[in-house]
């Protein structure tokens, strides 16, 4: 039977500039990230909309595998349909990555920013695609 | 006998940021959930709304995870604005576990009215909103 799980990484960005790694551990059940989503937390002041927050990069299987690089805006109408993403896992191992912060050091308010990954113990298709 | 069945489940909020535990039973007469869709009175309300879930002890959602990437707004087709879930969970009089936080006062640091709106009605009635989950229950 087909599992799929989200994990997510919560990042909380304190000052303008900050550069925050981590590392995270995925269950060992399940074999293959399909999908991720890059999303800010709550919402910052209208002023902000549309214009760069910061930039994410994230490696799988202990850094042998960059399989994410993306950047985050606070949109109005954005789309919560996930990326595509397909890497297969192996067991134990992490995923780490960076983040940096864009925003200009005056219009800096603290923010907390969570990727999703979605992934599944099997091959599978995703049928959560909204227009 | 009917195949599909929308279970709502009624979450009442009292508090900004406030989180509130769920517990409730999927229709004994439904084997599946196929899917979710959570309504908030107001869209401003979805940012920074988490949501967990747990069928049968089973995590499907952590507690962090954001509301808005399971529901849809108004111009969503009302039969497509469901959040299915790619794998069989047993419906059938499942335990369902969760737990709803509100956003908190910055959701609505931008529109002091409806700010306002809520205050009276928690003056009114003890609390500020009701967030309504719908699980989408199925013998197909």
């Amino acid at each position: 039977m087909l599992v799929t799980r989200y994990s997510i990484v919560s990042l909380r960005v304190q000052k303008p500039g900050e550069i925050i790694s981590f590392q995270h551990k995925i269950p060992a059940y399940l074999k293959r990230c399909t999908g991720f989503k890059l999303s800010l937390v709550g919402a910052l002041d209208s002023k902000h909309l549309n214009t760069e927050l910061g930039r994410l990069s994230v490696s799988f299987n202990s850094l042998k595998e960059e399989a994410i690089t993306a950047s985050l805006k606070q949109e109005e109408l954005g789309s919560q349909d996930f990326q595509e993403l397909e890497v297969q896992l192996h067991p134990g191992q992490i995923v780490s990555g960076v983040y940096v912060d864009t925003m200009l050091g005056e219009d800096f308010t603290p923010y907390k920013v969570q990727l999703y990954l979605r992934c599944t113990d099997k091959e599978g298709q995703t049928q959560n695609e909204k227009g | 006998m009917k195949n599909h069945k929308f279970q709502q489940i009624r979450v009442r909020v009292s508090d900004f940021g406030e989180s509130v535990r769920i517990n409730a039973q999927t229709d004994k007469q439904y084997a599946k959930i196929r899917g979710i869709y959570v309504s908030l009175p107001d869209e401003l309300l979805l940012s920074g709304a988490l949501l967990g879930l747990r069928v049968n002890n089973q995590e499907v959602f952590e507690d962090a995870h954001e509301v808005k990437l399971i529901t849809s707004g108004h111009q969503v087709a009302p039969n497509k604005k469901f959040f299915f879930f790619e794998e069989h969970l047993e419906a059938g009089g499942s335990a369902i576990e969760g737990k709803f936080t509100d956003g908190g006062l910055e959701a609505l640091s931008e529109s002091p009215s409806k700010l306002e709106l809520l205050r009276a009605r928690k003056a009114e009635s003890g609390y500020l909103y009701e967030a309504k989950i719908y699980l989408w229950l199925t013998n197909e």
